[in-house]
């Protein structure tokens, strides 16, 4: 039972281990939006000679940030929702219904990430690859949404079978990153 | 399927998986995972992830996650402690300065801000204890605190326009310089509410309640520690006005703005950058994450022909534009009460923009009010979200107290908006010089 316990907990820890990774490359592609933008900037105006990559470059890490950041969120409960019906409610009934909702969103997640795991296929199939002007295979991108649905729909099963598993109501401020 | 049937049905399910509590993200995956099944089967497993892929890598919305980053950076430094203590010396001796005081602060800060919900905490920590020490009305102080918070998504830069502009055909550019003026005029309906209740009953304003230095080296040494910042409203606005910078790279350079003023104050640092790096990685993943799963709710409005029998419905009802004009104004005010302002506009901005083209209304005109109707929701009681911010930045003060801070507030605004209707010149003059 314990060694069970053990292992379980030792799942959670790289899973947990995982998302924080991603996070911290999430934090580093946010950093490389700014930096290739004030790259265009003086490409354009100090040498008149606006790049062809910037575009590309700013949408990829734009898309790797906001993906690898997702299962972040829902490790530290940081997506939004309208909440007044939980807080109305007695606190063992609370815990219950916190559980159900996360289920429910774990189920949905699961969901869309399957749809796009089904499309993301057909993708390396037909060989597509991006519109930009730097292609790249499409298959990259949507692999990363797909990360970001996954590793959320973990998070919310997490806390719906596994509720002390996560630090949703743990004191901590989760808007520390570093 | 009746259009009408498909749109009530996919409406309500989202009012309902709101006020059940989902993630708001999850609310719109839930509709829109559904009624692509239903739609279209596997078929439209393309399309979904299509309308995902698409959010995710608009470089309009890096925007929102920079604007982020750049307020992140001012309040994380502590450079806008600098701000507060510049103001509160060039704010001369007046009876009741400490009113005027927070209205200039909150409508700086929201400039450099763009979240109301930031700059109602913020100064609900910090002005509203010491005027509640120095004996100044407290519903007059949390209302005044409210009301130039309100401003933040109006004056830019504005996360909200970022998302008005990303979902309809309308130049973010031109969107945020729009909110200048309609953000100044609302801040001196602010002073005019004060300095009526001060006329009314005088022992709402202490006299004599600070001790300034204000001889000429003090104002002039207040003058020069503020002036850095210009360098950040140059490098957004100006950059925009001037057509050099397009909204996302004016966004970048306020960035960098924001970090060249932090060293100029000495408050830079590695570690401080890379908490403001993270927390607005967080803010931004959320309001991105909404915006994707939320991007294919309006191609499934049109799918269902919701969108064409809207129109039809609106031309056969051949009301005027001014009653269509109220309708449309009227919703988001009521509906922002209880409903989150970013799952709101995902909402009904698909279903209100060809409204907008049907009867001709100046977009740029039309989503600013749309934008300020927001914001008035955000502090209407009972359910505004600013009210909460500013109950739990300042517990002591009783729900109630807050509500009644609120109304005076939410009148001023109205005043405004029915002032911008009258008047559409307030609003479309400044974006009509680029």
């Amino acid at each position: 039972m314990s060694q069970g316990r053990t292992f379980g907990a030792g799942i959670w820890r790289a899973h947990d281990a995982l998302t924080r990774a991603g996070f911290l490359l999430g934090g580093a592609a946010l950093a490389g939006i700014v930096v290739t933008f004030l790259i265009e900037i003086v490409a354009r105006y100090f040498f008149n000679s606006p790049t062809l990559w910037s575009a590309s470059a700013v949408a990829y890490l734009l898309c790797a940030a906001a993906t690898l950041a997702m299962p972040e969120l829902a490790r530290t409960r940081g997506h939004i929702g309208i909440t007044i019906l939980e807080e109305k409610l007695p606190k063992a009934t609370q815990a219950r219904f916190i559980r159900v909702i996360a289920a429910l969103t774990a189920i949905v997640c699961s969901f869309a990430a399957y749809m796009i795991w089904v499309e993301a296929i057909r993708q390396v199939q037909s060989g597509t690859s991006t519109s930009f002007a730097v292609r790249i295979p499409k298959i990259w991108l949507s692999g990363l949404i797909c990360y970001g649905f996954t590793g959320t729909a973990i998070y919310y099963l997490r806390a719906a079978l596994a509720p002390d598993s996560l630090p949703w109501n743990a004191d901590e401020d989760p808007q520390e990153g570093l | 399927m009746d259009w009408q049937l498909a749109l009530g049905l996919g409406v309500t399910s989202l009012m309902v998986l709101f006020a059940l509590g989902i993630p708001i993200f999850a609310a719109f995956l839930t509709i829109n995972v559904a009624g692509t099944l239903w739609l279209m089967g596997p078929a439209g497993f393309g399309m979904f992830t299509n309308s995902v892929y698409n959010t995710v890598t608009s470089e309009t919305l890096s925007t929102i996650a920079l604007f982020v980053l750049m307020g992140e950076l001012l309040f994380r430094s502590g450079s806008i402690d600098v701000i507060f203590d510049s103001l509160d010396t060039l704010m001369g001796k007046i009876r009741g300065r400490l009113y005027f005081f927070v209205i200039a602060l909150s409508t700086l800060f929201g400039a450099l801000s763009g979240s109301a919900l930031a700059v109602t905490a913020m100064l609900s920590r910090s002005a509203l204890p010491t005027m509640r020490d120095r004996g100044y009305d407290e519903k007059i102080s949390v209302g005044l605190i409210l009301g130039g918070a309100g401003l933040a998504p109006i004056i830019p830069p504005s996360l909200l326009v970022v998302i008005i502009g990303s979902l309809v055909d309308v130049s973010i550019a031109r969107l945020l310089i729009a909110g200048i003026i309609p953000g100044l005029v609302l801040a001196g309906l602010f002073v005019g509410y004060t300095l009526i209740r001060i006329w009314a009953d005088p022992s709402k304003a202490p006299a004599g309640d600070d001790d300034h230095d204000r001889s000429l080296p003090a104002i002039l040494a207040a003058i020069g520690k503020m002036l850095p910042f210009s360098i950040i409203i140059f490098a957004v606005l100006g950059l925009i006005m001037l057509g050099i910078a397009t909204p996302s790279e004016s966004a970048a350079t306020g960035v960098l703005g924001a970090i060249l003023v932090a060293a100029f104050y000495g408050k830079f640092s590695l570690k401080m950058s890379g908490q403001a790096l993270m927390s607005s990685l967080r803010i931004s993943a959320m309001i991105i994450a909404i915006l994707a799963c939320s991007q294919l709710f309006s191609q499934l409005l049109s799918f269902t022909g919701a969108t064409r029998g809207l129109v039809e419905a609106a031309t056969e009802f051949d009301l005027s534009p001014a009653l269509m004009l109220l309708l449309l104004m009227v919703i988001p005010l009521i509906a922002c009460m209880f409903i989150d302002q970013i799952a709101f506009m995902m909402v009904v901005v698909p279903i209100y923009d060809p409204l907008v083209s049907l009867y001709g209304f100046d977009p740029v005109w039309f989503w600013t009010l749309f934008l300020i109707n927001l914001a008035v929701g955000s502090l209407t009681p009972p359910f505004g979200y600013n009210l909460f911010a500013a109950k739990g930045s300042a517990p002591w003060i009783p729900m109630p107290s807050i509500y009644a801070a609120a109304i005076p507030i939410c009148l001023c605004f109205l005043i405004g908006i029915l002032l911008f209707s009258l008047f559409p010149g307030i609003i479309t003059w400044l974006p009509g010089l680029i």
